[in-house]
């Protein structure tokens, strides 16, 4: 009885971890629930492997006049305290070099009124974003004269200044190339961590078309 | 009996370490020889792009009443003939397009012959077990149903875009959907009679600069393989015209009376008919070079 028992438990125990290891499925186990209005599937969402002190980007194309709902959710061991960030990726003048100077054009901070939470996310990142596929053909016509560009992340969403809610509900009034930056809590020192230390993130992304008001 | 319980204890706490063990590897790929620490370092800042998706655009169409036209599908005749991976894997993504197609606006036939074809694709291209008998006897038993026929159609591309990213094979991925989104710009652009330049749908092909932005850099990131180079190479008429659309500006998250949370208020990507012309050539062309390309 005793044996019985204990391979019982060890196919348990061997079925358990076969379950945990089927992480690129995780957003659609882990992260769904029954709870807000009805959307679908977008097949922008995605899993991955974490680690404790990690941080990793997952890209995300919003199109214009849809609402969006964006999940974050994480196996128990990485902590309840999985830090969102949500970046807009923009193309913006360069900073003159030397005696050129360009005004500003106001455009980033050229806010209104019902600004969300302004004083949060008033900060404009200057963080050159590299990956650009088009930047290539920007300097063939700026090269010598003429305004620059550059691609930053502007910052939309923190959710550690909204308590680590891990969802968040928007609409996009415009296309826009959107980062969902991920940062598991833990040692970011580049010390060794153990596999059990490490765990699936899940992002899932729901869409539904926005709800036109007026007459 | 006893020996039976051990042997079958045995067995599961093998598969259960050979499990850990592959995490271990997907974890890390790592500098570790022991394989049993990760450096977060290693880790940092990694990126996942976004695999574009044709149902997204066929259901953007479909929603914005463009009238069905089933020559725009490649024929499956079409299928047979391309022995290298690159192009195999260019086609499986038309087909993939196609069959999202055909299936968001109720072709029963054609969603039949072309998930046929997907599927023998997808056992050429080893992507195993993708689309079994099961699936094919749903769409039958779902003719009824138009709704059931495009879920299980997006269904099996994102079981393929997850069977390519688990298993590594991003290069295979990448291809797919890069076929997948030129047949999808494709129908689009087709599609499109008497063409309003203020209209969502030319809104949403503008769009389409980010969507193959993304899709550009993830093809950089594994152009070493698969003959991903030459196909970068092939896009660049695409992509000088994107190159050429304007963006608008966008302000600061902004939330709505209503309390909604609203992102890029005011952003706009202007096409102007100039480019959307130049755009639908250059697309027609790169389609034309892939159909064409049997070896």
């Amino acid at each position: 009885m005793k044996q019985l028992i204990f391979f019982t438990s060890l196919i348990f125990i061997a079925l358990s971890v076969e379950a945990q290891m089927e992480c690129s499925q995780y957003h659609k186990k882990g992260c769904g629930d029954e709870e807000g209005v009805f959307m679908k599937y977008d097949g922008q969402s995605k899993s991955a492997i974490m680690a404790k002190g990690q941080k990793s980007e997952f890209h995300l194309v919003a199109y214009n006049g849809q609402d969006y709902r964006v999940t974050v959710c994480n196996e128990s061991n990485l902590g309840n305290e999985v830090r969102f960030k949500i970046y807009e990726k923009q193309k913006v003048f360069a900073k003159p070099k030397e005696e050129e100077v360009y005004e500003d054009d106001g455009a980033i901070d050229d806010h209104s009124e019902d600004d969300y939470s302004e004083d949060d996310y008033d900060d404009y990142s200057e963080e050159d974003y590299t990956e650009d596929a088009y930047s290539e053909e920007v300097p063939a016509t700026a090269i010598n004269k003429g305004p620059q560009f550059k691609l930053v992340r502007e910052l939309l969403y923190d959710n550690s200044q909204d308590g680590y809610n891990p969802k968040i509900e928007f609409t996009a009034e415009g296309s826009m190339s959107l980062i969902i930056e991920v940062t598991v809590p833990g040692s970011d020192s580049g010390m060794k961590l153990k596999v059990r230390e490490t765990g699936c993130v899940g992002v899932l992304i729901e869409r539904a078309a926005s709800q036109r008001t007026g007459f | 009996m006893k020996k039976l319980f051990f042997l079958i204890g045995i067995t599961l706490f093998l598969i259960g370490c050979t499990e850990q063990n592959n995490r271990k590897t997907e974890v890390l790929k790592t500098d570790d020889p022991e394989g049993i620490a990760v450096s977060v370092e290693d880790k940092k800042k990694k990126s996942f792009f976004p695999i574009p998706s044709p149902e997204q655009m066929i259901t953007f169409i479909n929603d914005n009443g463009l009238k069905y036209n089933k020559e725009l599908i490649l024929g499956v005749s079409f299928s047979d003939g391309y022995n290298d991976p690159t192009h195999k894997a260019l086609v499986f993504g038309i087909y993939t397009a196609d069959l999202a197609y055909a299936a968001a606006y109720q072709d029963l036939e054609s969603s039949i012959k072309l998930y046929k074809t997907v599927r023998a694709l997808s056992s050429e291209l080893n992507i195993e077990g993708l689309m079994t008998e099961e699936m094919m006897q749903s769409i039958l038993t779902n003719m009824e149903n138009p709704d059931s026929l495009a879920l299980i159609a997006s269904d099996s591309y994102y079981r393929a875009v997850e069977h390519l990213e688990s298993n590594g094979q991003e290069s295979k991925l990448a291809l797919m959907s890069l076929g997948g989104w030129v047949e999808s710009l494709h129908i689009t652009l087709s599609a499109m009679k008497d063409v309003d330049m203020n209209s969502d749908a030319v809104e949403r092909i503008a769009s389409q600069k980010i969507t193959f932005g993304n899709l550009y850099s993830y093809l950089k990131n594994n152009e070493e393989e698969l003959g991903i180079k030459g196909e970068l190479e092939k896009v660049q008429p695409i992509r000088s015209v994107f190159a050429s659309i304007l963006e608008g500006d966008s302000g600061k998250a902004t939330k709505s009376k209503s309390g909604k949370l609203v992102f890029g208020r005011g952003k706009k990507i202007q096409i102007t008919k100039e480019q959307y012309v130049a755009l639908k050539s250059a697309i027609e062309i790169y389609r034309a070079q892939i159909v064409a390309q049997k070896s």
